[in-house]
């Protein structure tokens, strides 16, 4: 537990010292990650030590890294790691890639009958386009949105405290960051596939929480950056 | 673009809003709710005898079903009411009518904020398309037509920012608009205060602090009847004393738990700042907003079409660029007051109450649309191909599969109202069981729905007796409900029940079936019988 805490802890300071923030506002972006309910209380034994380290190395490298292919490795492998991870920890699979349907929000309160009945009820159209279009295409903009609530400001609120959901907004809107966002996305999407998304899921996003909003550090004056550290703690202050 | 061709695609836009809001109007929502039935009889007799349900002369607040509504609504009906008949389409004229005329307004005011005639367009367009406001523009909606005089009034208000003689007085008479919408709804009680501070903050400042002064007196005198009303209404179940979410049960524990005043107001802070980024969610805006299928279901609607989503992240992205300089931190305040009140309310998402957050999120998907029109044509055609698609697979949803899905639901009294007209006005008894739905879970108000198809005198209501056997509207007998074992049969009176407590085995050789009724789904809803 102490490793994975000190390693995020390096993780800011890295992404302080690579966005080249002053001191003052890279010890306010360390205390709002210090005083982050997901720094605070969720720390399992579920956290695969090997691939925190593996994740950890590759972001590192995404920040430190000069060459454009090494840039893209890391990414790519970041993000695929990061996705599997969810994927693992939600139980949606197993170390084979082979999907546990039970588990995804397809069988949860009955989704997939209620799609199902939908289709018999179109009789306005043949079967088969009832199946294709009242089918398979719904389930892909359910996921879109069920990821959008599990990445929703209301819930980040509370995951990560409302300062550092500020922060996150304010660092998304530049290019750059293209893609932490996808991470962001493709994570919580995965874990949006499952009928009850482990919050666990979040702590593997933490690499490209922290990036997001060292971004967003860097656009906000240091009176507003304090008010929002104040903000996050004033959170933890009450479960 | 055009300002010729901007009202054109503007005009065309309220003229698609029109046919969209009105096609199978009686189809979905089915049948009126509790609420508007209540609100479309007082309006019936506010017309006929000045006074409500409950016999109060003129009131600034319908009691109602002890939620005391706000009146604007009930006021515009009831001239209606003398000249065109009871019926759906007749109560939901004004909220249509609203409905429609806003998006007119809201592509003007768009215009007006952004100095662009593209993006007035687009945002009409987009108010037209809109879920949530087709879907309120569709029912009896006090909030709709509130919505509409805010929306006026903002317009008024910054079509008349250039400080010329004339325009001055446009910028002072929009007073009358935002506080006619305090009169329509009741988030409007919070928000509007606070957008006329934030327009005299922005606009008046020093140097009109005259004109400002005004601006503010004149609504404060204006809202006094408003104000009155609701200090007399204190310590009632008013919607706006019970509604509050620091009145929740849940809340109130968590608030008892701390033990400091500091930590208190923490927990209602942290309750409202997550309602309130709640109705930011984009899954709430576009993809389940409607909210109205029960529980996770794959088929809900969101506020905004899909597609959307995009277009809005590329008007909050470049929203500074596009807005006229002097009305930017209006716009910001603006948007970021919309949800304040909505997210005050305990009982989370609600559409009616965070209607007024539709307007500043259309601007912004507007201004989006452009953007993306401008710079990456290919993009913005695509998500208005898509959004195209996608209101063609809602409108299937909507029109088809939510009626059926819905319809146990919804209180179907009419056809039985229309059938026991000539029945009642000829003194026949009849008694009904208030309950409804697949296994009665439901308790509906079918007095009201009776006394507003059959056009009853207002006076049956107002001088209506509660008895043992349930309350008495002159030959009408509203029941809690109909227990069989215990039910005096009575030789022919007519009994109204739900199809899930047909008359035991015991009473049932005294009783004649005379009609059963269905709903949309084509279950069983009512039956008639009659006593042999």
């Amino acid at each position: 537990m102490i490793f994975v805490r000190l390693s995020l802890i390096v993780l800011v300071v890295i992404a302080a010292y690579v966005r080249r923030l002053p001191k003052a506002k890279a010890l306010i972006l360390l205390g709002m990650v210090l005083t982050s309910p997901l720094f605070v209380y969720q720390f399992t034994s579920q956290i695969y030590y090997f691939w925190w380290f593996v994740i950890f190395l590759l972001w590192s490298a995404v920040l430190f890294s000069k060459t454009k292919a090494t840039t893209i490795f890391a990414k790519v492998a970041a993000l695929l790691i990061t996705a599997f991870l969810i994927l693992h920890n939600n139980g949606l699979v197993d170390s084979r890639l082979n999907l546990d349907r039970e588990r995804t929000f397809l069988i949860n309160n009955k989704f997939e009958d209620k799609i199902v009945k939908f289709q018999q009820q179109a009789t306005y159209m043949p079967y088969r386009l009832r199946f294709k279009v009242f089918g398979t295409w719904i389930v892909a903009v359910n996921v879109v949105g069920r990821t959008f609530r599990f990445l929703g400001p209301d819930v980040l609120m509370n995951i990560i405290g409302v300062g550092f959901v500020a922060l996150l907004v304010i660092g998304a809107i530049n290019k750059g960051i293209r893609w932490e966002l996808l991470t962001l996305f493709v994570g919580g999407g995965a874990a949006a596939l499952a009928r009850d998304p482990n919050t666990l899921t979040y702590f593997w996003l933490w690499p490209a929480l922290i990036i997001i909003s060292s971004e967003g550090m860097k656009r906000v004056g240091t009176r507003l950056a304090i008010i929002l550290f104040l903000l996050n703690f004033a959170y933890i202050l009450v479960p | 673009m055009t300002r010729k061709t901007t009202l054109i695609a503007i005009l065309a836009a309220a003229l698609a809003g029109l046919v969209i809001r009105l096609y199978q109007v009686g189809s979905m929502p089915p049948f009126l709710s509790n609420d508007e039935v209540s609100i479309a009889y007082d309006a019936y007799s506010l017309a006929r005898t000045g006074r409500d349900e409950h016999h109060h002369p003129w009131p600034v607040s319908f009691e109602s079903l002890g939620t005391f509504k706000a009146p604007l609504y009930g006021y515009l009906l009831a001239p209606l009411t003398l000249v065109l008949p009871n019926s759906d389409l007749t109560a939901k004229l004004p909220s249509l009518t609203a409905g429609v005329l806003t998006i007119i307004i809201i592509g003007l005011l768009a215009i007006e904020v952004t100095g662009k005639n593209e993006v007035g367009a687009f945002a009409a367009w987009i108010l037209a398309v809109s879920p949530g406001h087709i879907h309120t523009s569709r029912m009896v909606s006090e909030s709709n037509v509130a919505f509409f005089f805010l929306i006026l009034g903002l317009y008024l208000f910054i079509s008349g920012v250039n400080y010329s003689r004339r325009k001055k007085t446009k910028m002072l008479l929009s007073v009358i608009p935002l506080i006619a919408s305090m009169y329509g709804y009741h988030t409007e009680w919070g928000l509007v205060p606070m957008l006329i501070l934030l327009l005299t903050a922005t606009y008046f400042g020093k140097k009109k602090i005259k004109s400002g002064l005004f601006f503010v007196g004149a609504g404060i005198v204006l809202a006094l009847p408003l104000i009155f009303d609701y200090l007399d209404r204190l310590g009632t179940s008013a919607r706006a004393n019970s509604e509050m979410l620091w009145r929740e049960g849940r809340i109130i524990k968590l608030i008892d738990s701390q033990k400091f005043l500091g930590a208190k107001l923490l927990v209602v802070i942290k309750v409202f700042l997550s309602n309130y980024l709640s109705y930011l969610n984009p899954d709430y805006l576009f993809f389940g907003g409607l909210r109205l299928l029960p529980g996770e279901h794959p088929y809900q609607i969101g506020l905004f079409l899909m597609p959307l989503i995009i277009a809005l992240i590329a008007g909050f992205i470049s929203l500074k660029k596009n807005l006229k300089k002097q009305h930017f931190y209006f716009f910001i305040g603006w948007l970021a007051l919309s949800p304040v009140v909505p997210a005050l309310t305990q009982g989370g998402y609600n559409l009616m109450r965070n209607l007024v957050s539709l307007a500043p999120l259309s601007i912004v998907t507007a201004v989006g649309l452009f953007e993306l029109w401008q710079n990456r044509r290919r993009i913005a055609i695509g998500v208005i191909a898509f959004c195209g698609l996608f209101l063609l697979f809602d409108s299937i949803i909507y029109l088809h599969h939510y009626p059926i899905e819905l319809a146990a639901s919804y209180q179907g009294y009419e056809p039985v109202a229309r059938y026991l007209k000539p029945m009642i006005d000829q003194g026949v008894i009849v008694k009904i069981d208030n309950r409804f739905g697949l296994s009665n879970e439901h308790v509906g108000v079918p007095y009201l729905y009776f006394a507003y198809y059959e056009k009853w005198d207002p006076a049956i209501l107002q001088n209506r007796v509660v008895t043992k056997e349930g309350t008495v509207y002159k030959n009408f007998i509203s029941a809690t409900q109909i227990d069989w074992q215990k039910e005096k049969i009575v030789p022919g009176r007519i009994y109204v029940i739900p199809c899930a407590n047909p008359p035991s085995p015991a009473v049932k050789s005294k009783l004649r079936l005379i009609q059963s009724f269905t709903d949309l789904s084509g279950r069983g809803s009512f039956e008639v019988w009659r006593a042999i």
